[in-house]
């Protein structure tokens, strides 16, 4: 009665070793080829904004003197700081004229920026957050203090129980 | 307190406690901080090398799975459940270092990034892995399945990862801090910091693997006295 | 015997045990009914940031409701003896395994196409899509080939629905991105051409997962 009809174990390997063949031929040219949908970086400070009806355009000038335009959609997230060092985060379209005003702020203040963009269109504009890098050396011991504890917790955790099974082991075979 | 013997796994221990003062010294001291980022970017090389030892020991329980079922030999279970151990912690150290970097660099703690839903479906695997394992009753049986539980999670991986990819991109990342920008000033230091600290947390996961390997065969043996005693 | 005729044998089997009982079908569409009306009473449904994500609640209510009812077919088995039977039964493990899948896609596919108008019922989603049902199809495939792949593995251990959700949710989280974002795109009207790479995922999944459960099936069963 064993497999009398389907040879499914051999058919099974012989199909897998085929998918697993496929898979390494189609998948990375797949995902080398999504590539192009990538977001772009430009570093600079705002030159000009202009406000339309329909969109607003920044103009960004880099290190290099080169201009790019920019397109701000609704879903732009803005992450701005002010001249104190306050952040402000928000979406574009959550409130238009604050946002245009924020970003007036930072064309006065020749603040550098960093925009993530798709052909044009922005994804984020952001500031270099000042009050964050002071914060930071308390993540960093934090994350550091954490490995390092669990790491030798478990590490003591075994030997101690390595050697406490020893011992048994000893006053089992003694018996 | 009784002074252990110098064998094998003492030495080797030792050695990759050496390695990690080293490696301490390079990351804290050695290295020049990097300017985008500031001090923060230090976690990187605690990062990168902990969630390249979890993937290692996916791998490792995947493989000495496969051997436990075609060979069926204790000594590849053992191997696999040391290594899903020491992989769950890696892949905790993961998550957590890497959250906590994100939280100053890019204002959240978590997004929808394919590369974060990865690493979390990960760690969960390997809980899913020991806690089956810890909850079946003990026997050949229990081997089995566990292997195959590693094998089928090993599988799955890099298809999460590639779904993820995919997934990512109904949902733009929130990046609402500095980003990581294209003159990023990467020297050869870093580069080789980097190397360096993934060098140090492979041995480091070797060794726990070891001692985890060790203690499993004295556990086996004390059964295996007990029932021959009964 | 026919083999296909065996396969069938079982899972009518079981779909007749599920007819008489009506337990696993009602936990499926009670259960998953239940997740959708409580996402519509804490939510307010007519905004255009609620309609995307339905999809998610969609397939949550379909994926817990999965789970439940598999613990409950299982154990139902269990109790009295049934399955220990079956396995000493003189007819291959594979067929075995073909024919409670078969019972479980039956079981699955059902819930989630009629959880369908549920949804769109409470949600004011048009789904009179072909595109729907497709989908559903193949996700139901996968799922019910790893739904019955665990269920089977966590007979004997303690705790045996919690050990099996915890198997099962990471296993088919690519099944739930799937289904979530194909699902988003037939709803915004988006071609065919837009959920294509999907589909392919999907039943690129489906089969190596099927292959893959069929080969460690022995291994499960082996005392």
């Amino acid at each position: 009665m064993e497999n009398k009809y389907f040879k499914t174990k051999n058919i099974s390997y012989i199909l897998l070793a085929l998918l697993f063949l496929i898979s390494f031929l189609l998948i990375p040219q797949k995902i080398y080829s999504d590539d192009d949908g990538e977001d772009e970086i430009i570093n600079g400070f705002i030159s000009a904004i202009e406000s339309t009806n329909e969109n607003t355009i920044l103009s960004i000038t880099d290190n290099n003197g080169v201009i790019y335009d920019i397109i701000i959609t609704s879903d732009t997230v803005l992450g701005l700081d002010n001249a104190v060092g306050e952040r402000w985060i928000d979406r574009f379209s959550n409130d238009i004229n604050e946002s245009i005003k924020r970003l007036n702020d930072q064309q006065n203040m020749l603040s550098p920026i960093t925009i993530l963009h798709h052909s044009k269109y922005a994804h984020s504009i952001t500031t270099k957050n000042s009050e964050n890098l002071k914060t930071n050396l308390n993540y960093l011991f934090i994350v550091f203090a954490l490995a390092w504890l669990s790491f030798f917790g478990y590490l003591i955790y075994l030997s101690r129980r390595l050697l406490n099974i020893k011992e048994e082991i000893k006053l089992l075979k003694s018996k | 307190m009784k002074i252990t013997k110098l064998n094998f796994i003492n030495i080797f221990i030792i050695f990759t406690g050496i390695i990690v003062v080293i490696d301490m010294w390079m990351i804290f001291v050695w290295v020049p901080t990097e300017i985008n980022q500031g001090a923060i970017q230090r976690i990187l090389y605690l990062h990168v090398p902990v969630a390249w030892g979890s993937m290692a020991a996916i791998c490792i329980v995947a493989f000495s799975s496969i051997m436990y079922l075609y060979k069926k030999a204790e000594k590849w279970d053992r191997i696999a459940l040391s290594a899903a151990e020491s992989g769950a912690i890696f892949g905790a150290m993961m998550l957590l270092s890497g959250m906590l970097w994100a939280r100053p660099v890019w204002g959240v703690f978590w997004t929808g990034e394919a590369k974060l839903t990865f690493s979390l479906i990960l760690f969960i695997l390997f809980i899913a892995y020991l806690m089956f394992r810890a909850y079946f009753p003990k026997g050949i049986q229990q081997k089995r399945i566990s292997a195959v539980i590693g094998i089928i999670g090993a599988i799955d991986t890099p298809i999460i990862y590639f779904a993820a990819n995919l997934w990512e991109r109904a949902h733009p990342p929130l990046i609402a801090g500095p980003a990581a920008t294209s003159d990023s000033f990467i020297s050869q230091n870093i580069i080789l910091t980097l190397l360096f600290s993934v060098v140090t947390f492979t041995l480091v996961l070797s060794s726990l693997i070891f001692l985890r390997y060790t203690l499993r065969k004295n556990e086996d043996e004390i059964d295996l006295i007990i029932i021959n005693k009964t | 015997m026919n083999p296909f005729k065996t396969i069938w044998n079982i899972a009518k089997r079981d779909l007749i045990l599920e007819l008489r009982r009506k337990e696993v079908l009602f936990t499926i569409l009670g259960f998953s009914t239940l997740v959708l009306s409580i996402f519509v009473f804490s939510i307010d449904v007519n905004t255009k940031e609620t309609q995307k994500i339905v999809p998610a609640i969609y397939w949550s209510a379909i994926i817990f409701s999965f789970t439940i009812a598999l613990g409950r077919r299982f154990s139902i088995e269990i109790e009295n003896g049934a399955f220990e039977a079956l396995i000493l039964s003189p007819i291959s493990k594979d067929i075995i395994f073909f024919g409670k899948f078969t019972s479980n896609f039956i079981l699955v596919l059902i819930s989630s196409v009629f959880a369908l108008p549920i949804t769109s019922i409470l949600f004011n989603i048009n789904i009179l899509k072909i595109e729907y049902l497709l989908l559903a199809i193949i996700i139901s495939f996968g799922l019910s080939t790893l739904g019955t792949f665990f269920a089977i593995m966590s007979i004997k251990v303690r705790a045996r629905e919690v050990m099996l959700s915890l198997v099962f949710f990471p296993a088919v989280t690519p099944l739930l991105f799937a289904g979530v974002d194909c699902m988003d795109k037939i709803i915004q009207n988006n071609n065919f051409s837009d959920i294509q790479s999907w589909i392919f995922f999907v039943l690129f999944y489906d089969a190596i997962f099927f292959l893959i459960s069929l080969l460690l099936f022995d291994h499960i069963l082996q005392e």
